[in-house]
């Protein structure tokens, strides 16, 4: 023991700086050197700032969902049902506006609430009655994906007011909005995670949940409570979406599955490593993002995406559960 | 022994070091030809690592041997050609499925088929099943279902499905704390086909917690002490029951005499318990003072070991509970109400119960104290610094390192955190159960001094254990159980020896 604290001291600072860089940052990196292949790699000459602006600007739902996963992973659960939820309200949202002719903020309201009522059954029978939670989320998708369908009359219903998709594509800095929210919620989540009594509450109840209970917090709550903040995000991811895009094709839901798995595991890799975190996770998820995007400057589409994000999961799993071996011995 | 022979089985500096915690260190065992040898110690003192190691399910440190009828068959042991080399394993549990036949239970893994279709040839199977049955001289059909047989029977089908094919009186089997699976009418007829096996020449090691039965079927017998083997293969005529339980509690540590140089005062309140019952233990009434160290104990059978969980709200029981005479509402599956009300519990099992051990030292330690002393939007990071540096220093935890993950300290320094992360602030009442089990001297003085102090500091301690020096050391008044209910009462002074005599009077007056 003696021995390697004594070597650790002679450790030359720049190499300690590059050793944390390196066990932390290596998604960084890798993601930096990713931009440059593809900058190189593309024929016309594509500018790097143009390409990551493209990038970033994605209106894409991955960053939500994305943190609504690392939060039910890291209280130890397992939830299948976050991108049906998310589908869910995006397509209730302009089918109760457009089909129905209910108004809008009653629309987004109702969207928003049933997101909530999706994470309560999920909370409730995972928790309270103690049933598997993989049976459960993968039953609420279903269910939850099929009365999408119903109430969108199994179509892609468009036609919410343009001037309300405002308030995600609105660009600041160059950036849309929805982004800005991205980064604002992953700040948001990693505070009360890293920082927080409640996200070392979280913290305990993933890693031994018997000893969080001895040492006095409520389990339960935390548990249910992950469920319910889950399906928030994914409530929120659908409004956006829904106003964004001006409507919603309810198949496409089912499409944000694989790749958010994959930047959440991809995430445990990074910043703090071993840990489900929600900086990691968005790290990961504009990693992936990058990575797709140049597959199709490249010209590859369809099945080349399916086996990035497939490989990049079983990858990230993977080095993950190395890291995980080493931090134990 | 004068006759110079073979050992049936031998092991040799067996060792085994997980995440740097060595659990076995040197281990030796030989057993001869038709021997009954008893293999006993307490929970956690290694002896299922050390069977574990010898039937190749966790893999030994290198340097270490196995012998059989000096034949080096490890180590490393390979599990799959274990019953070629004439080792034989019967499990806790026995290992039957019920719902399926007798014939079944005792050739899976062998069963006999016809060559072109590959189906099961019943018949032959069958016939293999009674052979192996013969060598017990005991009469079961083979297509009984194992849930319509009576216990003694279940063992027989266990023994035969471990010793099948085998000529006789040859090979080892190794009884794994079979008999805790068989109900006590059962027994006769279990140690009667053991010395029935060990007549014919088969060697017979025996694992058990039941000093009584190792003295009564024994022939010798190996104690394993902390992950050491402290006495191998003594004749078990030379020693009776408080020779034996000796050997097991050991006495190794120098522990001070803390109860008289850590005098505490009494003060107002404490912990009341009205006529607890949970798990074994029944009708607990006691009030345990602030400033006072109660220790509960008793022989492993006696149901003290129920009375830390089940004091402690983490299982659930009768009876009224009080801290500072203000009851405690205990819900069925919570252990919150205590928690809040000031009670900490250090678990038996530390790694299940006690401390989340891939996460840090400071993220253990501070977990508890984070509703005091951290606000709800923000942990504060100076007092978790100071704190946890104070642990470290205090317990003298090492290597000090208060970001590492727990499971990469020693078994001992674990429990020095696990203790520190409770007594960081004062808890109104501490229950610790079996506390310096797998911890090394200098560990074992520095927790039950810990204790003793928490208790000079004004906390209600108790001390739930079997170790009757850890005991003597710190407590003011000990109760001894017996039968689930607590039969005498100690108080100082008195030594460890009162207390051993106490338990071991009871027990020799209980036997049948």
């Amino acid at each position: 023991m003696s021995n390697s604290a004594v070597t650790e001291k002679r450790e030359s600072v720049p190499w300690k700086v590059t050793r944390y860089a390196l066990t932390r940052y290596s998604l960084v990196i890798l993601w930096v050197v990713m931009l440059a292949v593809l900058v190189i790699a593309i024929p016309d000459g594509v500018n790097p700032l143009i390409a990551l602006r493209a990038v970033l600007g994605q209106i894409s739902p991955i960053i939500f969902l994305g943190l609504a996963v690392v939060i039910t992973m890291a209280v130890g659960e397992f939830d299948l049902s976050f991108a049906a939820i998310f589908g869910f309200t995006a397509v209730a949202i302009p089918a109760l506006n457009v089909l129905y002719g209910w108004p809008i903020w009653l629309a987004i309201l109702t969207g928003f609430a049933m997101a909530l009522v999706w994470g309560l059954i999920n909370g409730l029978l995972i928790v309270k009655v103690g049933i598997s939670s993989v049976v459960v989320t993968l039953g609420t998708a279903s269910v939850a994906a099929g009365i999408g369908l119903l109430v969108s009359q199994e179509t892609t219903v468009s036609g919410i007011d343009p001037l309300l998709g405002a308030i995600a594509n609105t660009r600041f800095l160059e950036l849309p909005l929805l982004f800005w929210y991205g980064i604002i919620l992953v700040a948001i989540v990693a505070y009360i995670m890293s920082a927080t009594p409640l996200g070392r509450s979280m913290l305990f109840v993933g890693s031994n949940p018997a000893v969080a209970k001895l040492a006095g917090i409520s389990v339960t709550s935390v548990r249910i409570g992950a469920y319910l903040a889950s399906a928030a995000l994914c409530g929120f991811a659908g409004v956006m979406l829904s106003l964004s895009l001006g409507g919603f094709n309810p198949i496409s839901a089912a499409t944000n599955l694989m790749p958010t798995f994959a930047a959440v595991f991809l995430g445990t890799v990074a910043v703090i490593p071993g840990r489900f975190n929600p900086i990691g996770m968005a790290i990961a998820a504009y990693f992936l993002l990058t990575g797709v995007f140049g597959l199709q400057l490249l010209g590859f589409t369809g099945w080349v995406v399916q086996v990035f994000y497939g490989v990049a999961l079983v990858v990230a799993v993977t080095v993950s559960h190395l890291l995980r071996k080493r931090i134990k011995t | 022994m004068t006759m110079v022979s073979t050992p049936r089985l031998e092991v040799k500096n067996l060792s085994v070091t997980f995440t740097g915690v060595t659990v076995l260190k040197n281990a030796h065992l030989k057993l001869m030809p038709g021997e009954i040898h008893a293999l006993v110690g307490q929970n956690g003192s290694g002896k299922s690592t050390l069977i574990k190691l010898i039937s190749g399910v966790y893999k030994a440190d290198s340097g270490g041997e196995v012998y059989v009828d000096g034949k080096r068959i490890g180590t490393p042991v390979h599990t799959a050609s274990l019953h070629e080399q004439g080792l034989a394993f019967v499990h806790q549990d026995l290992g039957l499925v019920p719902d399926l036949t007798v014939r079944e239970n005792v050739r899976v893994g062998r069963h006999a088929t016809f060559g072109f279709t590959g189906m099961i040839n019943k018949k032959k199977d069958a016939r293999a099943t009674r052979e192996a049955f013969d060598f017990l001289g005991v009469d079961i059909k083979p297509e009984t279902k194992v849930a319509d047989l009576v216990p003694s029977e279940r063992v027989a089908v266990a023994i035969a499905r471990a010793l099948q094919e085998r000529n006789l009186g040859s090979g080892v089997i190794v009884f794994d704390e079979s008999s805790r699976a068989i109900p006590p009418d059962a027994l006769e007829e279990f140690y009667g086909h053991i010395r029935l096996l060990a007549s014919q020449g088969t060697s017979v090691l025996f694992v058990s917690h039941n000093l009584r039965e190792v003295l009564k079927i024994a022939d010798r017998v190996t104690v394993l002490r902390n992950g050491s083997v402290v006495e191998m293969g003594a004749p078990t005529s030379d020693l009776d029951e408080a020779g034996i339980t000796r050997l097991v509690l050991g006495k190794d540590g120098e522990l001070g005499d803390y109860v008289r140089s850590m005098p505490s005062e009494i003060r107002e309140g404490g912990f009341t318990l009205t006529n607890v019952a949970g798990g074994r233990a029944f009708g607990l009434s006691n009030t345990i003072r602030r400033g006072e160290v109660v220790g509960y104990t008793g022989n492993v059978d006696s149901g003290f070991s129920s009375v830390g969980p089940l004091i402690a709200g983490v299982h659930p029981g009768g009876g009224e509970i009080y801290v500072d005479s203000k009851k405690i509402k205990r819900p069925k599956h919570s252990s919150l109400p205590m928690v809040r009300a000031g009670v900490a519990f250090i678990p038996q099992d530390r790694h299940y119960l006690g401390l989340a051990t891939e996460l840090t030292v400071q993220e253990n330690v501070t977990l508890p104290h984070l509703r005091t002393k951290g606000k709800p939007w923000w942990t504060g990071l100076a007092w978790q610094r100071r704190e946890t540096e104070t642990v470290l220093a205090k317990y003298e935890v090492t290597p000090p390192d208060r970001k590492a993950a727990v499971s990469t300290f020693s078994g001992g320094n674990q429990q020095k955190v696990l203790m520190g992360k409770w007594l960081l602030e004062q808890p109104a009442v501490l229950i610790l159960d079996d506390p310096t089990q797998a911890v090394d001297v200098g560990a074992r003085s520095a927790v039950l001094r810990a204790a003793r102090q928490a208790a000079v500091d004004g906390s209600a301690v108790v001390l739930c254990s079997a170790e009757v020096d850890d005991l003597a050391a710190i407590c003011d008044r000990i109760h001894i159980m017996e039968g689930g209910i607590v039969v005498r009462t100690l108080q100082q002074p008195m030594t460890a020896d009162d207390i051993l005599a106490a338990t071991y009077d009871i027990a020799k007056g209980s036997i049948t």
